[in-house]
Parts: C-alpha cells; structure tokens; sequence
C-alpha cells in the first residue's frame, strides 16, 4: 500500500502550485479517475487558498502542511497550521440566489468544500488548525 | 506547472478574451487583470471563451463575476462560451448559472450583441 503523501511550505501563493502538484501524484498513484481528480483538486485548492489568503493576518505567513492519502475508496486532504483559529463553522455562507448587483466575489470556495466533500472535520490541536476533507472515489 | 494562456482580440465592438489552461488562484488574477484592463478602456461587450479551459476554482468565478460587474454596469455584459462539461459543473455549483449567458462556441456569444 502506498505511503500517505506529505508536503510542508510556506503558505504562500506561490507555493500553490506546488501543493496542487500534490494531488496529481495521488491521483497517478492510485489510478484515479479524471473526475475524481478535477475534484480532489478542487477541493485542495480551496482549502489551501482559503489558509494562504486568511490563516495569517498581519504577519509572516507561517506553514502550511498538506496530507493526502487515499485507501478504501476514500481520498483524504488534510490541512495543518498554525495560523488564527477558523472553524469550518465560522466561514461565510455564499448568497448563491443573489443577482449579479447584490452577489459578492467571495464565499464560493467554502461552498465548494461543502458540496464536495463526504466529510468534513476540523479540530485545534496545539495552536494548529487541522481540518481534514473525506471524498469517497471509485477507482476505474 | 499546468500552463496557462491569455489571448485578447477585437470583433466589432466586442472583445473576446480566449482562455487556455486553468483557471485558479494562481492564474485568475491573470484573467482579472486582462478583463480590468479591457472594462478600464471602456470595452464593455466582452466574450470570454473557456474553449481551452478545463479546469476552474472560485477564484476563475469571482474574476468572471468582477467582470460582470464592470461590464453590465458600463451598459453592456460579459457572456461565456464554449464552457466544458467540467467548467460547467463547477459554474452549476456556485449559483453562476443564473447570473451570467453561455453560447456553445465565440461566434455565437460574439453574434449575441448584435
């Protein structure tokens, strides 16, 4: 069985790219199929976009730890770090039946976290947040 | 690195803003940019074409969005062609449907301004 993948940087957007990159050698590992990796990286972005963008007001970004496994027909995306506390519970809900003139540009990704994962858990360890995200995936 | 690419051209008075590769919170402030630039030089009939596209995060609709905005608050719109099955399910998701036009190709959202 393949080892669960791990990556550790700065929580910077240029380091985006990097953690994304991850979610493509789970996918390759396991012979996920090419719905299921859209989705597994949809969802890794969002959550990682939301710790670069909030996790780290008015200071250095600190950094970030991403997991990913995949085992049973579950891909598991797990978020470490040690920015301000934000419960999944706190993030703002998208207006998604507002007109364009009213709808705001934010709120969405968290609503894509939702829509698409299993499940969802978040707990704070250590002054760490570490959310994790359950997706079942059916291989080919 | 996925790659991603821009290209911009003028039919008419509408702009088409062709997109390739994906769009998430690295590129969209690309994608914003571009559509900025073009609002800022009074272009308010604007194409964007997801032709090349197969792969968007919140970060390609709040881009898409802004440009909504500046569009149709100018007197004109923002219209999407050419959104994939993938595109499309993401836009399905966040409520984007009901806010903005899609055509199957550029000719057709191009066509729409007459």
């Amino acid at each position: 069985m393949a080892k669960a993948l791990r990556l550790t940087k700065d929580a910077t957007p240029a380091n985006l790219t990097l953690f994304l990159t991850l979610v493509d050698v789970l996918a390759d590992q396991h012979g996920l199929p090419d719905d299921a990796r859209s989705d597994l990286r949809l969802l890794t972005e969002e959550a990682c976009t939301n710790v670069v963008m909030h996790a780290f007001p008015g200071r250095e970004p600190g950094e970030l730890t991403l997991e990913l496994d995949y085992a049973d027909g579950v891909a598991s995306v797990t978020l470490i770090d040690d920015g301000v506390a934000f419960s999944p519970s706190d993030a703002p809900r998208a207006d998604l039946g507002a007109d364009w003139q009213t709808r705001r540009e934010g709120g969405v990704g968290w609503h894509l976290i939702r829509t698409l994962s299993d499940e969802l858990e978040y707990e704070r360890v250590d002054e760490r947040n570490r959310l994790t995200l359950r997706k079942r995936v059916a291989t080919a | 690195m996925r790659s991603f690419d821009l290209d911009t051209r003028s039919e008419g008075s509408v702009t088409v803003v062709s997109v390739a590769g994906s769009v998430d919170a690295v590129t969209a402030p690309r994608l914003a940019d571009t559509l900025g630039a073009a609002l800022a030089a009074g272009q308010v009939h604007l194409v964007v074409d997801l032709a090349g596209v197969g792969y968007v995060s919140s970060a390609a609709l709040r881009a898409l969005l802004a440009g909504v905005k500046g569009a149709r608050n100018g007197g004109g719109d923002l219209r999407l062609a050419a959104v994939g099955t993938d595109v499309g399910k993401v836009f399905e998701m966040a409520g984007f449907d009901g806010i903005v036009q899609r055509f199957d190709d550029a000719a057709a959202a191009v066509a729409s301004f007459d």
